[in-house]
């Protein structure tokens, strides 16, 4: 402590209430004395947190009558935005999914049709080199053709058709939308097959069934089709359905 | 806590500055903005606690500017009392260094953050000091001390309330007080060392 001025006197500089001509000698001593620089300093900042203090307990009172007070639901409220935002911005993510989801249900619901499904089939392309039987030829040659009409004539004619005449008809008859007979045609192909052991056209059999069954307005069979062609990976036609064509399918089956 | 009606800015200055009433004051600043600076934490990886804690020392810190008249009402006490929160917060945020993404988003803003609030905030650190060394007097110390320097009564008045001898008794004891606590103020080598710095500065 300085041995110049007194606690009193350094606060009466402090509240400007010191005479003039000490308070003029105090600033200069200020300007060399560090002690007393010192002295001044510590009884400010003193003076200052003995009232802030005593502002901190009105503070600290103010807010404990404020919170055991508070209504309850502004609390929860509050919190539930703060301490679990994500789960809040999880929830409207989730919801907005929902809500375009259900949208996209209800578009697909009212629009979706048989035709949506197959209003674009992949053509079946006759495998080159398969037979060089002249009947066989005559046949691809009117089916190439687009001759429908001739490839059931001359395939009907035949006593026992191959297998590839056989799918052949099958296809004939889709092209002009005997669809009964084509499944019918079809179906004959997958048996001989079963019984021969062998698969000939047995992939071709299963994504053309799907067209005509749906044509037919047979969704269950059609589906079943189309779930073995999407199962297996391996399946020539693969590729050829995806998820919307499967929900597609599952709703027109709810539809129907 | 009820309230008798809603005061507005400028009624809440006065009282503050006139310490006329800081128990209406403080509990109006609480019932009209803390939702709104709860949610500013809660918003910003904070817990209630956090806010509760931070709210706590922004009052103080707007405190504190009112009474040395360094906020006169240039802005609403909300907009001042959201960039105090804020600024607080970033500052603890930093030391938790919890979230580093949200801390380099707030150091973004912190340009947009008024200057002199920065400043209050750092001398609020060793006011804080010597508050908790303020605390640590005798009982009776205490009393007088906050008698005399927060609610500005008369040594008469004082002396009667604290039921003391005499006036000079009650003279020597706040002396004797003030000096205890200045002395462990300028114990304190850190924070003379501020305090000189803080001078040298001025």
């Amino acid at each position: 402590m300085n041995e110049n001025y007194t606690l009193e006197e350094l606060e009466a500089y402090l509240y400007g209430e010191l005479p003039q001509e000490k308070a003029k000698l105090l600033e200069e001593e200020i300007k060399t004395d560090l002690a007393l620089r010192s002295e001044l300093e510590a009884l400010k900042i003193s003076k200052e947190a003995i009232e802030l203090a005593a502002w901190k307990k009105v503070i600290s009172q103010s807010q404990r009558d404020f919170l055991a007070n508070r209504p309850q639901g502004k609390q929860t409220q509050s919190i539930s935005q703060g301490s679990s935002g994500v789960l809040v911005w999880t929830f409207r993510f989730a919801a907005s999914v929902a809500l375009i989801s259900l949208a996209m249900g209800f578009y697909l619901l009212f629009s979706v049709s048989p035709e949506s499904i197959i209003s674009q089939p992949v053509a079946f392309s006759i495998p080159l080199m398969r037979s060089s039987e002249v009947t066989t030829s005559a046949i691809r040659s009117a089916y190439l053709d687009k001759d429908f009409a001739k490839v059931i004539e001359v395939v009907r004619s035949l006593a026992n058709p191959s297998l590839e005449e056989s799918f052949l008809l099958g296809m004939a008859y889709l092209e002009t939308n005997a669809h009964e007979k084509a499944i019918s045609q079809f179906m004959r192909v997958e048996s001989e097959n079963e019984k021969l052991q062998t698969k000939d056209f047995a992939d071709e059999v299963d994504y053309f069934l799907v067209r005509a069954y749906l044509s037919l307005g047979q969704i269950e069979e059609g589906a079943y089709r189309m779930k073995k062609i999407r199962n297996d990976p391996q399946h020539t036609y693969h590729q050829n359905f995806g998820m919307l064509d499967q929900l597609k399918i599952f709703i027109l089956g709810i539809k129907n | 806590m009820k309230l008798s009606r809603h005061l507005n800015d400028q009624e809440i200055l006065d009282q503050i500055k006139s310490k006329s009433n800081p128990n209406q004051a403080i509990s109006q600043l609480y019932s009209q903005h803390y939702g709104m600076l709860e949610h500013l934490i809660l918003t910003n990886s904070g817990q209630a606690e956090d806010a509760a804690d931070i709210i706590q020392e922004a009052m103080l810190v707007v405190v504190k500017m009112i009474r040395n008249e360094k906020f006169r009402g240039e802005s609403s006490l909300k907009s001042f009392l959201y960039s105090i929160c804020k600024n607080l917060w970033i500052n603890e945020l930093r030391k938790r260094k919890s979230n580093q993404y949200r801390n380099e988003q707030y150091e973004n803003e912190k340009s947009q953050i008024d200057l002199s609030v920065v400043e209050e905030i750092q001398q609020m650190e060793n006011l804080r000091f010597v508050m908790n060394l303020f605390e640590t007097l005798g009982e009776k110390c205490k009393q007088v001390l906050t008698l005399f320097y927060f609610e500005e009564l008369s040594m008469r008045d004082i002396c009667e309330k604290l039921a003391f001898s005499s006036e000079q008794v009650l003279r020597n004891k706040k002396y004797k007080c003030l000096q205890s606590l200045i002395q462990q103020v300028q114990s304190s080598t850190s924070l003379s060392e501020k305090l000189l710095k803080a001078l040298r500065h001025e």
